[in-house]
């Protein structure tokens, strides 16, 4: 769901910015109401953004942590591995 | 190679500005090759014909530049509305962009966030940092003319061509002065990837000779500066930060750095005469009297120098890479 904000948020702020580039192109003068709404599309879509990379970045971090942490008794398991092996030796 | 064919392609330029002395400074060689003889590194385009290749961060500076200068010039010249000020300015940053044509793929995170939904925000906040109507950032009027963006140049004491004889100057070009209450601040305005609002950003200006030299400019018009100011403007991907930096001038320190470009321009002529006696192939098989730095001018902010490649790091310097392109710092480039 957040995905799709982003998505919408971000194509209508492209969308915004493409007619306003196509209208100067054709000499058509953008109005101060035009450039607001246009200024309020791009924030809009810079915002999404952010937050997009904020979850992004938390989920990540999460999953590496999750990842790297070894309960005590996958620890203790680990050390008897280690040390059957230092016997067989 | 005859001496007059010699002083045709090398010639000595006649005027001088900050980012020539600042390359003189960094690497003698990389100022000879780039603004005496004149190279500019190239690349074929799509009919083969060689053309200097365009820099994200170079097109970013010059439209937001252009785009801040337009919107200032229309509050304070044509008597617009803060908002009809910043609309004509923002449209202004669309043409911009669109005159520059396809820009290379980004090579950084950096370059990343300078597109032009980032110049239209940068440019947008600017106005929100720095308000067109706030008392403090009133433009200096000059015979009824606003200063913003433009060109000046002065005659350097005792610095002549070598060749010609005539006298030299030294030439910039300012982004604004500030009348606050009627003390002159030279305004240059500054955007960057890096952070901006930190001691460290602030003290970088505080001997920058670029600024320095604007206020010799500008005494040389007549104007007291002795003060300046900087914006900064960190353009990132989902956001833009500002901040200002003041700096001052004193005239001593203005005195200093005079005599200092003095002494700088009467030793890249005294490298010059001796190059021109010389007589020097491509080979570099003695010393150059430009010399090699053979530091971090080689790679200066990550990025190789444009001679790197097919001058300094091969034993016979290929010149076909490059085309002649010579620096006018009295050109306005970014209109």
């Amino acid at each position: 769901m957040q995905r799709t904000d982003i998505i919408e948020d971000e194509t209508e702020a492209q969308i915004a910015l493409a007619d306003a580039r196509l209208d100067v192109a054709n000499g058509k003068p953008v109005t101060p109401d035009r450039y607001r709404a246009l200024i309020l599309s791009i924030q809009r879509g810079r915002e999404s953004r952010a937050k997009h990379l904020s979850t992004v970045t938390k989920a990540k971090a999460k999953a590496t942590k999750a990842a790297s942490a070894l309960t005590m008794d996958q620890m203790q398991d680990m050390f008897r591995a280690s040390a059957a092996q230092d016997e067989s030796n | 190679m005859s001496r007059e064919q010699l002083l045709e392609m090398f010639p000595f330029p006649m005027v001088i500005d900050n980012t020539m002395r600042e390359a003189w400074w960094s690497c003698p060689h990389s100022f000879f090759r780039s603004h005496i003889q004149g190279l500019r590194k190239s690349q074929l385009d799509e009919h083969l014909q060689p053309v200097v290749g365009k820099s994200i961060d170079l097109v970013f500076g010059g439209v937001l530049a252009s785009g801040l200068e337009a919107t200032k010039v229309a509050y304070a010249v044509e008597g617009l509305s803060p908002i009809q000020a910043l609309t004509k300015g923002g449209e202004h940053v669309i043409k911009k962009w669109a005159a520059e044509g396809p820009l290379p793929a980004p090579m950084s995170r950096g370059q990343e966030a300078k597109t032009l939904e980032g110049c239209l925000m940068a440019h947008h906040g600017y106005f929100g940092e720095w308000p067109l109507d706030d008392p403090m950032q009133q433009l200096a009027l000059v015979n009824g003319h606003p200063m913003v963006e433009f060109s000046g140049a002065r005659p350097i004491p005792g610095c002549f061509h070598p060749v010609t004889g005539e006298q030299l100057v030294y030439a910039g070009r300012f982004d604004a002065v500030l009348d606050r209450f009627g003390v002159l601040f030279g305004l240059d305005d500054k955007s960057t990837g890096s952070y901006v609002d930190s001691d460290n950003w602030r003290s970088q200006w505080r001997l920058r000779g670029q600024f320095t030299g604007y206020c010799w400019l500008a005494q040389g018009y007549g104007m007291k500066m002795n003060q300046f100011l900087v914006h900064g403007i960190q353009v990132l991907k989902t956001k833009c930060h500002y901040a200002e930096a003041l700096v001052d001038r004193a005239n001593w320190k203005i005195e200093r750095w005079l005599r200092q470009l003095q002494s700088d321009v009467l030793q890249m002529m005294e490298s010059y005469l001796a190059f021109i006696q010389h007589n020097l192939g491509e080979v570099l098989a003695q010393a150059h009297p430009f010399g090699q730095s053979f530091g971090h001018a080689c790679n200066a902010y990550n990025r190789s120098c444009q001679f790197l490649e097919d001058i300094c790091d091969t034993q016979v310097p290929d010149l076909e890479r490059f085309v002649v392109e010579r620096w006018n710092p009295l050109e306005r480039t970014n209109d």
